[in-house]
């Protein structure tokens, strides 16, 4: 094993490779600054450019390309409330309101570093555990990851605060409302379309994200006649230092960060389950171990909330590439682009690829690392640069989200509907918004929606219809006894602050 | 130059480039002659339908017979969008292909289509992949027919999934085998997956006991060691397994291929038509089609223009009467 | 005007009912039912879980404190730059097929701005046309994606 790794240093290492890097990272992080151009299509975008390279190099490549598409989106996340990428969406929850305060830098940074961090702790734990998580992997059923989803949506509703938790969970069931549209996935048959063959595939997570995220954000500073972003932006470039995190914040958002790579990690392990998932969870946990006051800035502009998802999402990218190189199965879409990219090379991922050809695996597994590294290198020079897009004035900048917004569901499906569909859907959010309802609860029901509706029915296919799939494997009990444990949370935390109040 | 004021000047030079442009775009939008060739894909970036139609173009402008391709996405309806396109836009589309495979037949058959294959003029199918049952490799069913005896002792116990939704491609595979063998298919329990690949971990985690998925990616699955192949949809045994069976071997008609194929706008003139026909026919002789379908697994499937029609007609009446007999109407 | 929780909750109850009836609608004809779950199984679980917290939200009492929920603040939102927006952004979708990606997104960008209050047509020009240009530089010649020219524009060079 270790020679194997050795040999994929080397090979990660050498001239030539390193230059690839950069260049695949800039051309990702400018391509994941579009929304709608994200890591798949960059990826998918490379593959023909990538068959004159030899594959050490092309999988290099393709490493920086995702890596930067994955930091391009959470660029646009943190300073344009727009996630791209559904990785990316919990980012938006903290690193938003940051940009907002003028904090625009350290923000950007803290997402390069917990992402760095989080790729490299997640690193580690598959150079000590990679051989006994091919298992890991194969051991999710349906029953289990319906489970995992539900116990996802029971906790982001759970920890929620203070009178919101119907508010909540309203929006929750909203958002599986939502995603119930199109065709259903088990019987193909069309649900909600109203006869629209657009509506066929279901509105599309890119263009809910966009509209109801950056289009009605843009327009309620409209609607709002504020120009603070700006001020904030204009001050914080006057001022020094954007960048720099003091000791107390570093130390303030370690713990998270080192709980949220594991955390992370295991839940790419999961076929299916991936950078997204994995980063709502490691938001709601945060949110839920934190006490008092700094629970209460998580979606204000805690660097604890921006700092979780960034680990988790990069931590899960890590841990796919388990099921990905160990058994040949793509977790996400991603991961699947890179499949057709590595068969195409001729590097058949298997069981067989560890055992066989280690020293082929841990370049792949080194030459993605690398790319991790590389972005961070790169990029945080730039994020000063790039924090100043916010000082744009306001009549140029609104006008230019919009079109980004509006033009980058627009590439996803060349579909004139969609644009159509994101002006209904931006207004709908803004009269959300204005009723204090929250969003973050309907796009992960959203997201999760279909995922869950899926397993649940294949589920009771496979038990035949009676619930008993529940609690009769050890690890769904176990799951949903946790559910049960989350959702009861609200009802002791109010009857302890009425006690101390009383 | 006269000096004008100031909003004046800004206008002219305003309405000046906006012509410009509108120029341009008119030149690039100059008549398509048949030497260049405009394939429309009904799906994303990187998709099956996506490399099978940037492949064709590209392997036929290199190899010379075409000048150039050029490539639109057009998603959207499960296919259809670009479908009703093509429709729609026929009389400026004669140098203009659009990919498809199965989806079009099944989708038309159960309504989610409001148009059909007979609505688009048949230009080819190029290439295939049979059906393919599997399981794992420590499986106790050795053979298909220790698969089917199992079957009739306990349909239950005996899942067969898939990487497509209940009455689409891969159910209608198992269906048809189950038929083939002598079971009882109102028994089949056929577990649907998003993809071929989650179908895969299911058989692997053990929700499932069989597999019904494309040929290609079964074989490069058992290659990988994860699973052993029990039978085709072939019309015979498969060159790369001989010891694998073809279900037609135990009944007759218990064949199925996955093709995918170009269609070209209705009202294309035949001549055009059987041009492009025979372009696909040259093309699949040239080295660098050859060494692209090595690369992708797929296998050479050629049903030029009537054939071809006759052989969507065909598989049509498999496919609505297989779903019939499941339930679907 | 009424508190947001009660408008909030009075409009999601409606949107559930409605959502509820048509899941009524959905067909449930034996051979897409499967282990007891079929089409309209969980939009119909959807329907009743939204009416029944919508209800929840609208009668239930503000959480431990005196003060009411916050009501509904309209008045002194700047609505016309707002609505003036959203209809340019559906101008944009109508003329997108017709006029192609560059007359449209100029046409587009160029309203939107004028809306927010930028008057000088210099500035205009200046912000509009490189970054359209740009863009179609990037995705059609970079990045080779293929942008259909517009109707309009194919029908003129048809003649």
């Amino acid at each position: 094993m270790w020679q194997g790794i050795e040999t994929g240093l080397v090979t990660a290492f050498s001239i030539s490779n390193l230059a690839v890097v950069v260049v695949g990272c800039f051309a990702g992080t400018v391509i994941g600054m579009l929304p709608g151009l994200g890591p798949i299509s960059a990826i998918a975008l490379m593959i023909p450019i990538s068959y004159g390279l030899d594959p050490a190099a092309a999988m290099i490549l393709m490493a920086g390309v995702y890596y930067g598409a994955i930091f391009g989106g959470s660029t646009s996340s943190i300073l344009i409330n727009a996630p791209g990428v559904a990785g990316t969406v919990a980012t938006t929850f903290d690193g938003y309101p940051l940009a907002r305060r003028g904090q625009a830098g350290k923000a950007l940074a803290i997402a390069a570093y917990a992402s760095f961090s989080g790729g490299t702790l997640a690193a580690l734990l598959l150079l000590l555990a990679a051989p006994a998580l091919a298992r890991v992997s194969l051991s999710f059923q349906s029953a289990d990851y319906f489970a995992l989803m539900l116990f996802g949506l029971v906790a982001v509703c759970a920890f929620a605060g203070r009178g919101q938790v119907v508010k909540s969970l309203l929006m929750t069931v909203f958002g599986l409302m939502l995603a119930t549209v199109g065709t259903d996935p088990t019987a193909g048959v069309p649900r909600f379309t109203f006869g629209q063959l657009d509506l066929i595939d279901g509105i599309s997570f890119l263009l809910l994200a966009m509209a109801s995220f950056a289009v009605s954000e843009a327009l309620m500073t409209v609607l709002n006649n504020e120009d603070s972003a700006r001020q904030a932006a204009k001050a914080a470039a006057a001022g020094a230092g954007s960048l720099a995190l003091s000791k107390k914040e570093v130390a303030e958002i370690a713990p998270a960060v080192g709980r949220s790579s594991v955390l992370g990690f295991f839940v790419g392990v999961l076929p299916g389950a991936g950078g997204t998932i994995a980063s709502f969870l490691a938001w709601g946990m945060e949110r839920g171990l934190a006490r008092g006051a700094a629970r209460a800035a998580f979606g204000k502009g805690s660097l604890r909330g921006l700092a979780a998802p960034e680990t988790a999402n990069n931590a899960a990218s890590t841990g796919s590439f388990v099921p990905l190189l160990t058994l040949g199965i793509p977790g996400s879409g991603t991961t699947a682009v890179m499949l057709g990219a590595l068969l195409s090379f001729g590097i058949q991922p298997g069981p067989r690829l560890y055992i066989e050809e280690p020293a082929v695996f841990w370049s792949v597994i080194i030459s993605m690392y690398v790319g991790n590294i590389v972005l961070l290198i790169l990029n945080l020079p730039l994020i000063p640069y790039i924090a100043r897009l916010l000082a744009v004035r306001k009549e140029i900048l609104v006008p230019l989200i919009l079109f980004f917004s509006l033009i980058g569901v627009y590439l996803v499906s060349f579909n004139v509907f969609d644009l159509w569909l994101m002006v209904l859907v931006g207004v709908a959010a803004i009269g959300l918004r204005l009723l204090g309802l929250p969003l973050a609860p309907m796009i992960l029901g959203f997201i999760l929606g279909d995922i869950m509706e899926d397993n649940l029915r294949r589920a009771l296919i496979i038990s035949n219809g009676s619930p008993a799939f529940l609690w009769a494997r050890p690890s769904t009990l176990f799951i949903i006894v946790a559910t049960a444990l989350v959702a009861l949370f609200p009802l002791f935390n109010r009857r302890a602050q009425a006690g101390e109040g009383g | 130059m006269a000096r004008c004021r100031r909003g004046q000047c800004a206008a002219a030079l305003l309405l000046a480039w906006l012509l410009a442009l509108g120029g341009v775009a008119v030149a690039a939008a100059a008549v398509v002659k048949p030497a260049r060739i405009h394939f429309i894909i009904p799906g994303g970036a990187g998709g099956g339908w996506d490399r099978t139609a940037r492949t064709a173009g590209d392997v036929l402008v290199k190899g010379g017979l075409l000048q150039s391709a050029s490539f639109e996405n057009l998603s959207g309806g499960g296919g259809g969008k670009a479908i009703g396109y093509l429709i729609k836009t026929a009389e400026r589309q004669h140098a203009t292909l659009l990919v498809n495979s199965v989806p079009i037949l099944v989708r038309s058959i159960s309504g989610i289509f409001p148009f059909s294959h007979r609505d688009l003029t048949p230009v080819a199918a190029i290439i295939g992949d049979y059906g393919a049952i599997a399981v794992r490799p420590d499986s106790s069913l050795q053979s298909i027919e220790q698969l089917i005896a199992a079957f009739k002792r306990d349909p239950l116990q005996l899942r067969i999934g898939g990487g497509s939704v209940r009455g689409d491609l891969d159910h209608i595979v198992a269906a048809m085998a189950i038929r083939a063998l002598g079971g009882d298919l109102q028994q089949l329990v056929y577990v649907p997956y998003d993809s071929g690949g989650k179908a895969v971990v299911g058989l692997l985690t053990g929700e499932i006991q069989a597999l019904s998925t494309g040929f290609g990616e079964a074989l490069e699955q058992m290659r990988a060691g994860q699973l052993r192949i029990l039978a085709v949809t072939a019309p015979q045994r498969p060159p790369q397994l001989p010891a694998v069976p073809a279900l037609s071997e135990y009944g007759s008609g218990a064949e199925f291929a996955n093709w995918r194929g170009f269609f070209g706008p209705p009202g294309l003139p035949a001549e055009l038509a059987d041009h492009y026909a025979a372009l696909l026919q040259e093309m699949q002789a040239l080295p660098a089609w050859e060494e692209a379908r090595e690369r992708n697994g797929w296998v050479n499937f050629y049903r030029p223009r009537a054939q071809f029609a006759d052989f969507l007609a065909a598989q049509e009446a498999v496919i609505s009467a297989l779903r019939r007999d499941l339930g679907f109407r | 005007m009424g508190s947001r929780d009660r408008i909030g909750g009075l409009i999601m109850l409606a949107f559930s009912l409605a959502y509820g009836l048509m899941a009524l609608a959905l067909d449930s004809s034996a051979g897409l039912a499967a282990g007891g779950f079929s089409p309209r199984t969980l939009p119909l679980i959807l329907a009743a879980s939204g009416a029944l917290l919508a209800l929840l939200l609208i009668l239930r009492p503000p959480p431990g404190t005196a003060e009411a929920p916050p009501a509904l603040q309209l008045r002194h939102l700047n609505w016309r730059p707002a609505l003036l927006l959203c209809a340019v952004m559906l101008v944009y979708a109508a003329i997108f097929p017709y006029l192609g990606f560059i007359l449209s997104t100029v046409i587009f960008l160029s309203a939107a701005m004028v809306v927010l209050g930028i008057r000088s047509p210099r500035l205009l020009l200046l912000a509009v046309l490189p970054v359209t240009l740009l863009l179609w530089l990037v995705l059609s010649r970079l990045l080779g994606i293929y942008l259909a020219p517009g109707e309009l524009l194919l029908l003129l060079a048809a003649q």
